[in-house]
């Protein structure tokens, strides 16, 4: 097992690197002038031509693309992901500076997304077809096509606006994490729950199950005991796939709820072209979603004996 | 099940102490708290951007709220004339290359520092470092006595005292101290810095000693909240209490229905001393647009009246670049262009533009008249008008294909010309079409810049109105511009805020908050 996660923290460098590389050019392939968007976040919009030159020089745009890239590895080799070319603060400071935020956010997001579908995708699978497995399925539906935007702005009318029970927007206590995270869990619930669902009653439909059921014992053990825990494989794989699009769809809800998080930090960057920021945080989010997939195998070898890494 | 779950506890307490150590060993992380609202004379502020980091160099470019902890020499009144305010008087000499004001004595800066001419000459030197060039043509500044001052200028420069006259870069006077040559966040203004959470908040609390009188209000909050339907339901919410100052602006649509709340007051303001204009731009030096005809028929073409549905309450279309109600706007300009299509067709069948193969798109030499306007989403106004401007030209035949950029790729598209037709704002008005002084300006012409060096430099007013007609006189009759509007700034706020006055300016709109109160 040591020697599979060894390897797969090499395998992970390996990601990083490439993951720098395509963003590096990506970013300087991007039409629009970075040190002209820098002078005007600077000094304004009535900059004129000499300080975007003179921002230019600062910022060491006039050396050769391949030359700048080895200068930033060289720094990030040292532990120096640098300085965001538009507020000077260092990188990795505003990194973990917002790192939390979205952590707690998606984190508490995902949380919603399995309590919420775990149980009610197990009761839809053992009553199927029944009264509550159309409605848990039309509700699925519903969160899965819901655009997050949408929602957003219809919780804080009805909770914060019209029953004031709620803050509109901002990062405090719980009670400021509760729509947020309600939002961003909501499709995320629909998927797992519709997953959870097909995948109980797979599980349901096996021999063992039926061999279970033969030795007479009850539906609750066969469900809870026998079969949730190899149904609950599919979710799992996809809970790892969904940390990666989930930190993806939490930069919308970041803006709306002013929750100052990595997603709208690199956003932000994007559209003034800080192209420092832009490296550290996709680099951030990169090694998170590698990570998580990490556990997520780890994960496996809890919930299925039968999956082990040791030839590996 | 239970291994499961005690399998992801673990991890999401690994990963969110990862976060929460290192967050202490690289930056203290700020108390994730807003700060406690008390029924006192406090006012919340909803602020679109924040300011990202305290800087010096910041101290000129917060977004309009500047004017309530700095103060200038001079400021501009409610009709837009330049009026004293921290010089009691001041003088124009040598034909204008020499300035001096008198200063109100006994103004102290709010840290209880008093108010000189040396203050005002360091402040003013200080703001030069780090720069690449002064924006000013000046070459020196005097401290005579105690409380007289000079600046002396290269040239001849009237605009000068109206440029001095905003409470940012260049007229911002700033604390001097010995050790730092300005101390940050210190001025003469009504109010004082005194918490910044980054990310977050920062506040300003009342100026004790404020020369102008007692500042009613204690304290004043501006959150941070990026998007602005969100601000207006923070508003709607009661946990802001005003909403749209500087560049958090409210939605259009947002409009009416706070109007129509008793809860709320709506003030709606064009700014006198840089109007927000915007505009559509034509590639006059390419054809189609390079004939004239053709920019004139386009400006016939557009019903103004239509636009003006469409931009609602957030702005409305204008002769030309300066509007109407500004001081100085040129009366000959209204109505130049009067909406008439059948003209419209008449200056491009002129022109040699015909439906010769009746399709509905006017042709010349085989070439369809096919043009992109281009656009960037983050200006809400820009697509609305895009799609009224492409039905209307259609219909004396003018193809327009609407293209949406990002912002950054938008200026590039400016920067290098590369457009048929484009969005972009007017900025400073004798700066912006002033070819040697400008940035990105998108009409050039040798005429124009005669002109406005007359209006810059000469020593009759008369003869420097003269040129300011004329300069407004050639961009319109040259066209290249075929839609002009001005956007209104929209304040919402809380009908307990009371004796809320705004002055009309675009950087010190906030200036008289200090006489407000809850």
């Amino acid at each position: 097992m040591a020697r599979y996660i060894l390897k797969r923290i090499l395998i992970m460098l390996v990601v990083l690197f490439v993951v720098s590389v395509v963003t590096f050019s990506l970013i300087h392939l991007a039409p629009g002038d970075p040190a002209t968007l820098l002078a005007m976040a600077r000094y304004g919009v009535e900059v004129t031509p000499e300080q975007i030159e003179w921002v230019g020089r600062e910022m060491g745009f006039d050396a050769p693309i391949h030359a700048q890239y080895f200068i930033w590895l060289g720094h990030v080799f040292h532990g120096d992901l640098g300085a965001s070319l538009r507020t000077d603060q260092p990188v990795l400071s505003e990194i973990w500076l917002r790192l939390p935020a979205t952590l707690e956010l998606v984190f508490a997001a995902m949380i919603i997304g399995l309590i919420v579908a775990i149980p009610l995708g197990v009761i839809s699978a053992t009553r199927q077809h029944s009264i509550i497995d159309n409605a848990t399925m039309i509700g699925a539906l519903i969160g899965v096509s819901m655009p997050g935007f949408w929602l957003a702005l219809l919780l804080i009318l009805v909770f914060s606006v019209h029953l004031g029970w709620l803050p509109v927007c901002g990062r405090g206590g719980v009670e400021h994490l509760i729509l947020p995270a309600i939002t961003l869990g909501v499709s995320t619930a629909a998927i797992n729950m519709r997953v959870m669902r097909s995948s109980m009653l797979e599980v349901l439909r096996q021999d063992y199950i039926l061999t279970a059921r033969a030795k007479g014992l009850s539906q609750r053990v066969i469900t809870y005991r026998h079969a949730l825990r190899n149904a609950l494989i599919p979710v799992v794989t996809l809970t790892g796939i969904q940390f990666g699009i989930t930190i993806g769809m939490a930069v919308i809800i970041e803006t709306i709820f002013a929750w100052e998080g990595i997603g709208k930090l690199l956003v932000d960057s994007i559209y003034a072209r800080d192209f420092t920021m832009i490296q550290g945080c996709v680099l951030c989010i990169s090694a998170l979603v590698v990570l998580s997939n990490l556990l997520v195998d780890i994960l496996y070898a809890y919930l299925d004996p039968q999956i082990r890494y040791e030839n590996v | 099940m239970r291994k499961v779950i005690l399998a992801s506890m673990i991890a999401v307490c690994v990963i969110a102490s990862l976060g929460a150590g290192c967050a202490k060993e690289e930056a203290p992380a700020p108390t994730p708290t807003l700060p406690p609202k008390e029924a006192k004379q406090e006012l919340t502020i909803a602020v679109g951007a924040a300011i990202a980091a305290l800087r010096v160099e910041d101290v000129w470019s917060h977004h309009g709220y500047n004017c309530l902890v700095y103060e200038s020499l001079v400021t501009v009144d409610n009709n837009g004339n330049i009026e004293p305010l921290l010089a009691e008087s001041y003088e124009v000499l040598k034909d204008g290359t020499e300035y001096i004001f008198h200063l109100r004595k006994g103004i102290k800066f709010s840290d209880g520092a008093p108010f000189n001419a040396e203050a005002v000459k360091t402040s003013f030197e200080c703001m030069l470092e780090d720069r690449p060039e002064s924006p000013l043509p000046v070459q020196s500044v005097e401290a005579i006595d105690e409380y007289t001052v000079k600046y002396t200028l290269i040239f001849p420069y009237f605009p000068f005292l109206d440029e001095m006259a905003r409470a940012f870069w260049p007229g911002t006077m700033v604390r001097p101290s010995p050790e730092a040559k300005v101390t940050p966040y210190v001025g003469t203004g009504p109010f004082m810095f005194e918490e910044y959470v980054r990310l977050q908040y920062y506040t300003l609390v009342k100026n004790e000693n404020y020369w102008q009188g007692e500042v009613r209000l204690d304290k004043i909050i501006f959150r941070e909240i990026p998007d602005p339907h969100i601000m207006v339901l923070a508003l709607e919410a009661g946990e802001v209490d005003m909403v749209g100052v500087g560049f958090g602006r409210i939605p259009s649509e947002a409009i009416p229905l706070l109007r129509d709340n008793p809860q709320f007051v709506v003030h709606r303001v064009t700014v006198l001393d840089i109007p927000a204009v915007q505009y559509i731009v034509v590639n006059y030096e390419k054809e189609p647009f390079k004939d004239i005809r053709v920019r004139k028929a386009i400006r016939h073409a557009i019903n103004r009246e239509e636009v003006d549905i469409v931009l609602g309450e957030a702005a409305r279309t204008v002769d030309g670049p300066i509007p109407d109600d500004c001081p100085d706007f040129n009366p000959k300009v209204n109505g130049f262009y009067p909406y008439d299509p059948g003209k419209a067709r008449e200056l491009l069948a002129d022109a040699g533009w015909k439906d010769s193969d009746g399709d509905g798109i006017l042709d010349k030499g085989g070439k369809p008249f096919r043009v992109t306007l281009k656009f960037q989403a983050q200006t809400p106004e820009w697509s609305k008008i895009a799609k009224v401007v492409q039905a209307q030209l259609k219909k004396v035949g003018i193809d327009i294909k609407l293209q949406q950029l990002e912002w950054g790729t938008h200026i590039e598209a400016v920067q290098s010309y590369d457009f048929d037709m484009i969005f972009w704002p007017q900025m400073v008005y004798p700066m912006f079409y002033y070819s040697k002084r400008a940035w990105l300006n998108l009409f050039k012409d040798e005429e124009l810049d005669r002109q406005f060096e007359q209006y810059f430099s000469a020593p009759v007013p008369e003869a420097r109105l003269a040129a300011y007609y004329k300069t407004q006189e050639i961009i319109v009759e040259n066209a290249p511009m075929v839609l002009y509007y001005e956007q209104y700034h929209l304040l919402a706020a809380n009908k307990k805020v009371q004796g809320l006055e705004l002055n009309p300016t675009s950087w010190n709109l906030i200036q008289h908050i200090w006489k407000a109160h809850i």
